[in-house]
């Protein structure tokens, strides 16, 4: 949702003219969330999705921060810690290694969309690090669940709006070689 | 011979109403399709870096100032078989 507001100041003239003065300004609304989904191998799920607020980047926007969250990456770069208690239910606290290289495609990894490149209407990006180690755990309604293991780490960004057919499959191999 | 011309498509029937016809039209959403001249995939970038490497300022966070969603996302698979994702979501509406 975005909001216009707009801030009339009328002046009064010496002489009875009136001048109006308007300011307008635009509001960008910024929503962040943080959302959670398990699936136990017994066919369970286990869903949370949490409003964030008073989020934040550090200086250099490696890092994010809201109420109760922060998502940090490591000084050297190579691994992230993630902490949350952001939803009652579902408490996170995982450090994410990387465990190979990072895969980027092209120097921006951006696919741009429009007929005029230099103007795209919109562009989607992709970072990985398709293979990490994960140390850590989760917590469900005071159980805590070991996540030990393997992790993929993707970041994205749609540098537009949404669409509606907006759906992918997605699967991740990862195979040891020795 | 079959003329290629009978395959074509009437103009007006070129939206993408038949891809998802249901919710871009209750919407009003629905857009012609544009064709492959309209989408410049990251593959054609390809060549300038065929080690596919990732650069540090790659994993900050860019944070738009105009309407975007981006997200940072852990697909896990722990050891004792438990799947799980994780993602933390930044969303810009202007």
């Amino acid at each position: 949702m975005c909001c216009e507001y707009i801030n009339p100041l009328y002046l009064f003239g010496m002489s009875g003219g009136l001048l109006g003065i308007f300011f307008t300004y635009r509001q960008v609304q910024v929503n962040t969330q943080f959302v959670v989904k398990i699936f136990y191998p017994d066919g369970k799920v286990h869903w949370s999705s949490a409003e964030l607020l008073n989020q934040g980047f550090d200086d250099d926007k490696f890092s994010f921060y809201a109420d109760d969250l922060a998502i940090e990456l490591s000084e050297d770069k190579q691994s992230y810690k993630i902490m949350s208690q952001a939803a009652k239910d579902t408490r996170v606290n995982l450090k994410i290694s990387k465990a190979g290289p990072g895969f980027k495609v092209g120097k921006d990894g951006l696919t741009l969309f429009g007929t005029d490149h230099k103007n795209p209407w919109g562009t989607m990006r992709h970072v990985f690090w398709p293979r990490t180690k994960v140390e850590g755990s989760i917590v469900v309604n005071g159980e805590k669940l070991d996540f030990t293991g393997k992790a993929l780490y993707i970041m994205a960004l749609q540098g537009m709006k949404p669409h509606h057919a907006g759906r992918f499959s997605l699967s991740s191999s990862q195979l040891d070689c020795d | 011979m079959i003329s290629r011309d009978r395959f074509q498509l009437p103009e007006r029937e070129k939206t993408n109403t038949r891809a998802n016809p249901s919710l871009s039209v209750v919407a009003g959403t629905a857009e012609p399709i544009y064709g492959p001249e309209a989408i410049k995939p990251v593959s054609t970038q390809e060549a300038l870096n065929p080690n596919y490497e990732l650069e540090v300022d790659d994993l900050k966070w860019r944070a738009l100032p105009y309407t975007c969603v981006e997200t940072q996302t852990w697909y896990l698979t722990a050891d004792d078989g438990k799947v799980a994702l994780v993602q933390a979501i930044y969303s810009n509406v202007l």
